[in-house]
């Protein structure tokens, strides 16, 4: 087949004035649902990033007896080193403990009180996988139930840890299911409002087989109308979430971060996952008008 | 030389309606022959047959010596630029004027457009409608639609031409008007091959008649009449 652009273009175009209704609506139906697919997504992303930041705050605190030597010190140091999961280990000693207690409490009644120094050393641990916490403070276990030589007490928030991973979990999976069930929806409305503006013109297309058109003359502009309704589309979703993000959103993002110090955002993070998203949000938007228009003709094509 | 040759056709549908039982039939260069018959006989079935909208269920035919049932699936549209083909209902495009409907059958099968320019005001005016070039089907008269469905089915000069009851949508004095067209058409030397059920215009043609009744040939005359 000779492939001759003005014509295609032409057609598409020219069909395009002919239905404009059909094109107007399947525009305005990728537009919106990638719409709320796009801001749903940079809703989870920025929650996800919150739980993250909250997640990483969970840490392990190994109090030591006082009557433990520097060698033993020494030695339990660099066994907590050689574990996998520890991201970074910080060793406070007695004194370390109470100066910081005292910055903690100036000017308290407490301080007035405290004589020697009762606090206890401990290493203070940062886990790679917040996660893992009970299994590492596991380690600090004997089988009897009791604390290994040497550790006093180990400490990581128990019954709030275990509480704030099965939320994160659960709305981890929730938001997932939403946005693939969002997304679901988002191809079938588009492909469904392809196929009817396809079905609409099945006498056109009945006409040019009968006139001896081979299929891919046939397909050609039908899926170039597709490709281009995909990406006007996409263009206004990104142009109405750019709008969203940067008045509403991003102020939510401020408060977020100001309060919480979450660093991993959509917009205000430091890896620009509002660009990803627009790019992934035309790059679906074209991929399902193509895919929809082509899929849709066979149906028609086939005679 | 044989234009169309039917060999042992049979044609059943999915439903198990029985269309064609065993048709042996033969048409030459240059013949110009009517289908008739009742309504489900199986006249549609052979235009149908013919341009390969339809498969054989057994049988073979052949255009030009060439067995059109294993025709590869890309090669379907060679052959329908080959054969013209005329309906009841026209199948115009009606947001293109008739010009632009008769361009459509070119461009479709890649004519440039300067050819395009020099042969649809030629055909329109073969047909009788070369003042009428830019009017939309919906302007025109029936029977002027049915000349603009005949002027693209003919504007690439096919060897043969298919028409499935052209006048059945059309008064009698239109559809003398039509078939005048049509014998025209077969005089230049096209096979022209229509189905019908229209007792007056066979009668008045005289030409060969293939009657058909439950699928089967029961008559086939030459200089017949319904």
């Amino acid at each position: 087949m000779i492939f001759r652009p003005r014509y295609f273009f032409g057609e598409t175009f020219s069909s395009l004035k002919r239905n404009f209704l059909m094109f107007f609506t399947a525009v305005t139906t990728v537009a919106i649902t990638l719409f709320i697919v796009g801001f749903f997504f940079i809703l989870v992303y920025d929650i996800q990033g919150i739980l993250t930041s909250v997640k990483s705050q969970v840490e392990l605190a190994v109090y030591l007896k006082d009557n433990v030597t520097e060698e033993f010190k020494n030695y339990l140091e660099d066994q907590i080193k050689k574990w996998d999961e520890v991201k970074e280990v910080t060793y406070v000693s007695k004194e370390q403990a109470l100066e910081k207690f005292k910055e903690e409490n100036e000017g308290s009644e407490i301080l007035k009180e405290i004589q020697g120094n009762p606090l206890p050393a401990s290493f203070e641990i940062k886990l790679k996988s917040p996660e893992k916490v009970e299994q590492v403070a596991l380690r600090f276990m004997t089988k009897e139930g009791g604390y290994i030589e040497g550790v006093d007490e180990v400490i990581y928030g128990q019954n709030y840890v275990k509480k704030l991973f099965s939320i994160t979990a659960i709305a981890g999976s929730i938001a997932f299911l939403i946005i693939i069930m969002l997304f679901l929806a988002a191809v079938v409305l588009i492909f469904n409002t392809i196929r009817l503006s396809i079905h609409a013109r099945r006498k056109e297309i009945e006409v040019m087989k009968l006139v001896g058109a081979t299929n891919w003359f046939v397909r050609i502009p039908f899926i170039f109308e597709g490709l281009f309704e995909g990406l006007i589309g996409s263009i206004i979703s990104v142009i109405l979430l750019y709008f969203l993000s940067s008045n509403l959103i991003i102020r939510g993002e401020k408060a977020i971060y100001d309060t919480l110090h979450v660093k991993d955002l959509a917009i205000l993070g430091s890896n620009n996952i509002i660009l990803y998203i627009y790019a992934a949000i035309i790059i679906l938007g074209c991929l399902i008008g193509l895919l929809s228009s082509n899929f849709a003709l066979k149906r028609y094509i086939r005679i | 030389m044989n234009m169309i040759e039917f060999r042992n056709v049979t044609k059943i549908y999915e439903d198990n309606t029985v269309a064609l039982k065993n048709i042996n039939l033969t048409i030459k260069k240059g013949e110009f022959v009517f289908i008739v018959g009742p309504s489900g006989s199986g006249k549609s079935t052979i235009i149908k047959l013919l341009i390969r909208e339809i498969p054989v269920t057994s049988g073979a035919i052949f255009i030009a010596g060439r067995n059109i049932c294993n025709l590869k699936t890309s090669r379907i549209p060679q052959l329908r630029r080959n054969i013209g083909s005329v309906f009841q209902d026209f199948k115009l495009l009606p947001n293109k004027t008739a010009f632009e409907n008769v361009a459509f059958a070119l461009e479709v099968i890649g004519k440039p457009s300067y050819v395009i320019k020099v042969q649809v005001p030629q055909v329109l005016k073969l047909v009788g409608l070369e003042h009428k070039m830019h009017s939309y089907p919906h302007q025109l008269s029936a029977g002027e639609q049915q000349r603009v469905s005949i002027a693209r089915a003919f504007v690439n000069r096919p060897p043969i031409l298919l028409a499935d009851e052209p006048t059945g949508n059309l008064d009698p004095a239109t559809s003398e008007g039509i078939m005048k067209l049509l014998s025209r058409i077969n005089l230049i030397g096209t096979t022209v091959a229509m189905a019908t059920h229209d007792k007056n215009i066979v009668n008045a043609m005289r030409r060969r008649v293939i009657e058909l009744e439950d699928g089967e040939i029961i008559r086939d005359q030459q200089r017949g009449v319904y």
